[in-house]
């Protein structure tokens, strides 16, 4: 299919909603802008002020866009009364959804290095929901591993196995573990479509840690199955299962602002909407034809995988002429949030460097649509913002330096005649800080409002108005005092993704709180920086001093920021007391995620055993389930499986380092050897000695 | 809760209650006698391990023989078959434009 052959009957309505926003969102920088010359004394002469007005008219730009964002989201659900944009998907299709006929459909869950229990207890909900539609014939589930370490994928395995056993799903539901991880997820994800794809007419990709309900699900399939000309079908996931205090605040801002951001964002998109990676639906056929993604050529950080895939994908499926939607109206879609602003800070700088690689996309890659073009500059600027924010701070630092140090030039222009007087406009000053503040703050102010007044039934699941009011005002406060942290930790990104510093693919913590050593050693720098600056500030204008104040006040708090709202306890704390409350904690989001709650943490392994890989050669079944899953080696690999069982008969376990020893594992007839030669060892050879010390930690008490 | 009615997990869960220091590893008896307790030990364990459920029959005599053959009986169990993925589907792009295995009840060329 190509872009050229096909009517887009969304074009004019894009274009005609694009134009507007454009419009306003110019308009309104224009007026930033004016402002700010009025604010600055040489009214923007001087070399210096050229550069804060630089620096100033992208960040109020970006401000200003995400500010009308909202409002266009605004506008679309009161428009259609919360029912989605008359042009969705859902909207056009509503009607005859529950007649259409599903089609096979594969449910992909690429993992690596994750919580191996929390990843398939999600998967097991997803599972169970989607059993309950009716409807289980239709997919089958497979979980795509490319995690390294034995202690990891033989866990994954022992799940996998155990899920199986347990709902029945024997050749529905399968694992596969990629030896070499060549290009990361996404490279996992291709080497799947690559071997099983062409069985599968859509494929629907999960996060490890995605839940999506049945009904969710089956929507997609049929949703697909309406509109051929849809390529990908983005959900929008709201978060859940959020513990301590950071996760669950984020938690608490995409239930509360989410739904009119992302009804604007994809009331402008329509069906140029990007894919975000996971819960969404994917034309496989499609897919496969126009989003294989070869390394980049460039040099830097423009060379090598394309790590932010997602938004690439979705632009080159478009430039075959397939749609993309984004649909906000699709309940039943949920991810977690990282528990802690370190972890997120970690996430970040995968993405920001992913983001930056889409330089090269912008500039020069044909036939992509404009509105993806803009989305990657929008995804570049989301980083790029922090900074441009520092360098604005640092200008501005300067500027006020300079009269401090009675540097007053009344010729800026060397060419005129004329002196220029500097001007001080305090009044000027709080109108531009108010109307950034009102652009800021507005959109949230908003949600509120629609939540309250129009929402009746959402509003439920935010406990009571005074709890939403005080979590509406905790939530802005900490997000004020986050905003520095998180500029200053995504500027030092954004340097080293154009040094091009490497940066580590591993699984995300998802579970843990973050301790005082390691949030000191990491906001070490910001708090230097924030006394020195305050220092400086102080020492040129005390007036100054009290400008910088909410900025140098949050780094210097950094730490004990970081410390205190990752704790589980203020987290479980604050949802006693109904702060922050949102409806998956009430129960009112989705059965699934009632299920999800439901399902108890089962033990794969006694807790008293020893390592996997030690318990998978020596437990009989775990023994024998890892034989059955084994290649009958031949040639070169088999001289050396067995080179490796010799010298782990002669020595033990313990004498090969564990990834090499997991080698042994590959071998069918290794495997068996391995574990009859341990069961039937004197108590005085190495694995006679370990099976009695298995058996002492496990039964002689 | 007997050792006949437990599952290794609970097994497990109930051991670690006691109390670690009355852990002995030393076998106080003669060392024929603590030689053949090893065996019957560890057919018994396997047993365990394999079924959830061991016996120990009470009648029959302790002879070291008796429980490796026991054992060797065990370990010679056969492997049943399992997979993890179904067949392969060489599905590269060439393969995919040359036609997918789905049915479905509309186009699978979007309208032009």
């Amino acid at each position: 299919m190509n872009k050229g052959q096909t009517y887009d009957a969304f074009r004019s309505v894009a274009l005609l909603r694009r134009w507007i926003f454009t419009a306003f969102v110019l308009l309104q920088t224009a007026f930033g802008v004016w402002g700010m010359i009025l604010v600055l004394p040489y009214h923007g002469s001087t070399p210096i002020e050229k550069a804060i007005l630089i620096t100033f008219v992208p960040l109020y730009a970006f401000v200003a866009a995400g500010s009308w964002m909202a409002l266009f989201g605004f506008y679309i659900r009161r428009r259609f009364k919360n029912k989605g944009d008359a042009r969705s998907l859902l909207a056009r299709f509503s009607a005859k959804l529950p007649t259409v006929p599903l089609v096979k459909t594969a449910v992909a869950l690429p993992i690596y290095h994750e919580d191996v229990e929390r990843v398939f207890r999600g998967l097991r909900a997803s599972i169970e929901s989607i059993q309950a539609t009716g409807h289980l014939d239709s997919f089958e589930f497979f979980v795509l591993s490319d995690s390294r370490d034995p202690e990891v994928w033989l866990e994954e395995r022992a799940a996998w196995l155990a899920l199986c056993n347990e709902l029945n799903l024997h050749g529905r539901l399968h694992y596969r573990r990629r030896r070499v991880n060549l290009r990361a997820k996404t490279g996992n994800v291709s080497d799947f479509l690559r071997r099983w794809g062409r069985k599968f007419k859509y494929f629907i990709v999960f996060d490890a840690d995605s839940v999506m309900s049945g009904d969710a699900v089956v929507s997609l399939v049929r949703l697909m199955e309406c509109e051929p000309k849809a390529g990908m079908i983005q959900t929008v996931p709201r978060l859940f299962n959020a513990r301590s205090a950071f996760a669950r605040m984020q938690q608490f801002v995409t239930h509360l602002y989410g739904p009119l951001f992302s009804e604007g964002l994809a009331a402008l998109q329509l069906n140029e909407a990007v894919f975000w990676g996971h819960n969404a639906i994917i034309r496989t056929e499609a897919f496969m034809a126009h989003c294989g993604l070869k390394s980049m050529r460039g040099f830097g950080l423009w060379r090598g995988t394309v790590l932010s895939h997602d938004f690439v994908e979705a632009s080159f499926i478009r430039r075959a002429g397939y749609e993309v939607w984004l649909e906000t109206g699709i309940e039943g879609s949920f991810e977690e949030s990282p528990p802690s602003l370190d972890d997120e800070l970690i996430r970040d700088k995968r993405w920001s460097k992913g983001n930056l690689q889409h330089v090269s996309f912008i500039g020069f890659e044909k036939g992509l649509a404009t509105a993806h073009r803009m989305a990657f500059m929008n995804g570049i600027f989301a980083y790029l913002a922090s900074p441009v924010w520092f360098l604005f701070l640092l200008f501005s630092t300067i500027e006020v330096a300079q009269f401090a140090a009675g540097d007053i030039n009344y010729f800026p222009d060397a060419h005129s005649l004329y002196p220029n007087w500097p001007q001080w406009h305090p009044q000027w000053a709080i109108v531009l800080v108010t109307s950034t503040l009102v652009t800021l703050f507005l959109p949230k102010l908003l949600a509120l409002f629609e939540l309250i007044a129009f929402d009746r039934k959402r509003l439920q699941g935010f406990c009571s108005v005074p709890r939403l009011l005080q979590g509406f005002l905790l939530e802005n406060l900490f997000s004020i005092l986050l905003a520095p942290i998180r500029m200053l930790a995504h500027s030092a990104y954004v340097v080293q993704a154009i040094f091009n510093v490497t940066v580590r693919w591993a699984g995300q913590n998802r579970s843990s709180e973050i301790g005082w050593l390691q949030a000191m050693i990491r906001h070490a720098p910001g708090m230097i920086l924030a006394v020195l600056w305050s220092g400086i500030a102080l020492s040129l204008n005390a007036n100054f001093f009290y400008w910088t104040i909410p900025i140098s006040l949050s780094l210097l708090l950094a730490a004990p920021i970081t410390v205190w709202l990752s704790r589980f306890s203020l987290g479980d704390r604050w949802r006693a007391i109904g702060i922050w409350c949102t409806p998956p904690e009430r129960a009112l989001a989705d059965q699934v995620l009632v299920n999800f709650a439901a399902i108890s943490d089962a033990r794969l392994k006694p807790e008293k055993a020893p390592d996997w890989l030690s318990w998978t050669l020596l437990n009989p079944v775990q023994a024998r389930i890892a034989a059955a899953l084994a290649a009958n080696r031949r040639g070169a690999a088999k001289r050396a499986s067995t080179a490796l069982c010799e010298l782990l008969l002669a020595k033990g376990i313990s004498a090969v380092p564990k990834r090499q020893a997991a080698r042994v594992l590959d071998d069918k007839d290794a495997i068996l050897r391995l574990h009859q030669h341990a069961w039937m060892a004197p108590p005085d050879d190495p694995w006679g000695r370990q099976v009695d010390q298995l058996t002492r930690a496990i039964c002689v008490k | 809760m007997s050792i006949n009615s437990a599952r290794p997990t609970e097994f497990a869960t109930h051991a670690h209650e006691a109390n670690e220091q009355t852990v002995s590893t030393l076998c106080q008896y003669p060392e024929v006698i603590c030689a053949q307790l090893r065996w019957l030990q560890r057919r018994v364990f396997y047993q365990f391990l394999q079924t959830g459920c061991p016996t120990i029959d009470l009648e029959a005599d302790l002879a070291i023989e008796r429980n490796q053959a026991d054992l060797t009986q065990r370990l010679a169990l056969p492997v049943l078959p399992l997979t993890t993925m179904p067949p392969l589907l060489r599905g590269s792009v060439r393969h995919a434009k040359a036609g997918f295995v789905v049915s479905s009840s509309t186009s699978d060329t979007p309208a032009s």
